[in-house]
């Protein structure tokens, strides 16, 4: 039986118990027109040797195509896609795929093209760390269609969901907003839909690279809702971290001004918040 | 057979040569009885012979950290003209490496989602009960949440008030 058409996303509870890998997937969705979009996907691996190109696509409205095209650190194959008062746009969807099986036969394999010789395992691993760059996302498929979706799979999905962060277990379309349930082996992180903070491109990045190590830190773990809100509170702990030490802030004009993650105060750092690492 | 009062309940069993012990009255009364778990299977059954065609309520709870677990049934009988039913109180208790307890659903239906909460919230797994699964907590959760060594993941919707 095939999917029913795309729907409305209204995230529910779901278990699946299942010990499948790991991999993330990430766009970001803002609901206000007007407000800016990212998009990119982008592919790594935790063991993270050799990695795809990227290719980047990004819906933006018209101001900030000149920032678009002057960030540097994306890859040159760069799309641009406008969409112009849609409310649903989305933004960086990202991948990263660790089975926890196949991590180690690709570090083996990955071994003789690197130019670290064959040590134990351990520190191949940490070399190819080290020489990972930030995370990127897995590549778009356009393809992909709404699956598993329907009644008969029980309409559920695996997901956690709190303000600011939203990770599915299924790869998300980030312009057709193609929900594919059956690629649980992908995550799809949507960062900050409702735009309570102002993103740019560095702070998102930085907020990947934490999702990334985050997935890469729960590689093994059963694929649950568990662990999934593990991974959505660390992140969003993170997020804590960062606006309390400055680097993002509120967005004033968000509709919803609620100061979620607390009122502003003066002289105040992370350094105050108990459960900053 | 300890030196505490014995109500009639424990009295037979001391006459069936049944080995329990009895824990005195509470404060209101009721009869309470510490049954081990591989008798309780038939004691259940004779108690239901009897006449205790109600469970009352079935709880457990953790007995101290280290410890072991306890799963308490209470039991009476409703019948028509009756208006001071007879109770009594029987705890069975489990080891904490692998709490299992016979299952009294079958004897009792009030059993199924009690025993399944006891199951979720301290982590006694029941002996043939039909649906033994979390009913409270998320069904992908990890941990007995009422243990007294459970900690509660940090989970980011638990917050402090701004």
């Amino acid at each position: 039986p095939k999917g029913s058409p795309r729907k409305q996303f209204a995230p529910r509870p779901a278990a699946s118990g299942e010990n499948s890998p790991l991999s993330t997937h990430k766009r970001d969705g803002p609901v206000s027109c007007g407000s800016r979009a990212r998009q990119r996907q982008i592919h790594s691996r935790p063991s993270g040797t050799r990695r795809s190109l990227p290719s980047q696509a990004r819906n933006r409205d018209h101001q900030s195509m000149a920032t678009a095209a002057a960030s540097s650190f994306l890859s040159p194959a760069a799309k641009f896609a406008l969409q112009s008062r849609c409310p649903s746009a989305k933004t960086a969807p990202r991948s990263v795929r660790f089975p926890p099986v196949r991590a180690q036969q690709e570090v083996k394999e990955e071994e003789p093209a690197a130019t670290v010789p064959p040590l134990q395992e351990e520190q191949a691993t940490a070399a190819a760390a080290a020489a990972k760059g930030p995370a990127q996302s897995l590549p778009r498929q356009p393809l992909a269609e709404s699956k598993n979706m329907g009644r008969e799979y029980g309409s559920q999905w695996l997901s956690c969901t709190t303000r600011h962060v939203r990770i599915y277990a299924a790869y998300i379309d980030p312009e057709t907003n193609a929900f594919d349930q059956t690629q649980t082996d992908k995550l799809t992180l949507m960062l900050d839909p409702t735009e309570e903070f102002v993103w740019t491109d560095e702070t998102c990045q930085m907020v990947y690279n934490e999702f990334q190590d985050l997935v890469d830190h729960y590689e093994g773990a059963p694929l649950s809702e568990y662990t999934l809100r593990l991974i959505g509170s660390d992140l969003e702990h993170y997020i804590r971290k960062l606006l309390y030490d400055g680097e993002i802030k509120y967005n004033m004009r968000s509709r919803v001004l609620n100061f979620s993650m607390g009122k502003p105060r003066v002289k105040f750092n992370s350094s105050q918040m108990p459960d900053v690492k | 057979m300890k030196t505490m009062q014995q109500g009639w309940l424990s009295n037979w069993l001391v006459k069936h040569e049944v080995v329990h012990r009895s824990l005195g009255f509470d404060h209101r009364g009721i009869e309470t009885l510490q049954i081990k778990a591989g008798d309780w299977d038939s004691i259940a059954v004779i108690l239901y012979v009897y006449g205790y065609n109600y469970l009352r309520s079935q709880c457990a709870y953790d007995v101290a950290p280290g410890g072991s677990l306890a799963s308490v049934y209470h039991l009476t009988r409703i019948q028509y003209s009756i208006d001071n039913p007879e109770e009594v109180c029987i705890k069975v208790f489990a080891q904490k490496d692998n709490p299992r307890i016979p299952s009294v659903f079958w004897i009792w239906r009030s059993a199924d989602f009690q025993e399944r909460e006891s199951y979720d919230m301290v982590g006694i797994s029941y002996d043939n009960h039909p649906r033994l699964k979390r009913i409270l907590m998320p069904e992908s959760w990890i941990g007995w949440p009422l243990r007294k060594d459970y900690i509660t993941p940090n989970f980011y919707e638990i917050q402090d008030a701004h």
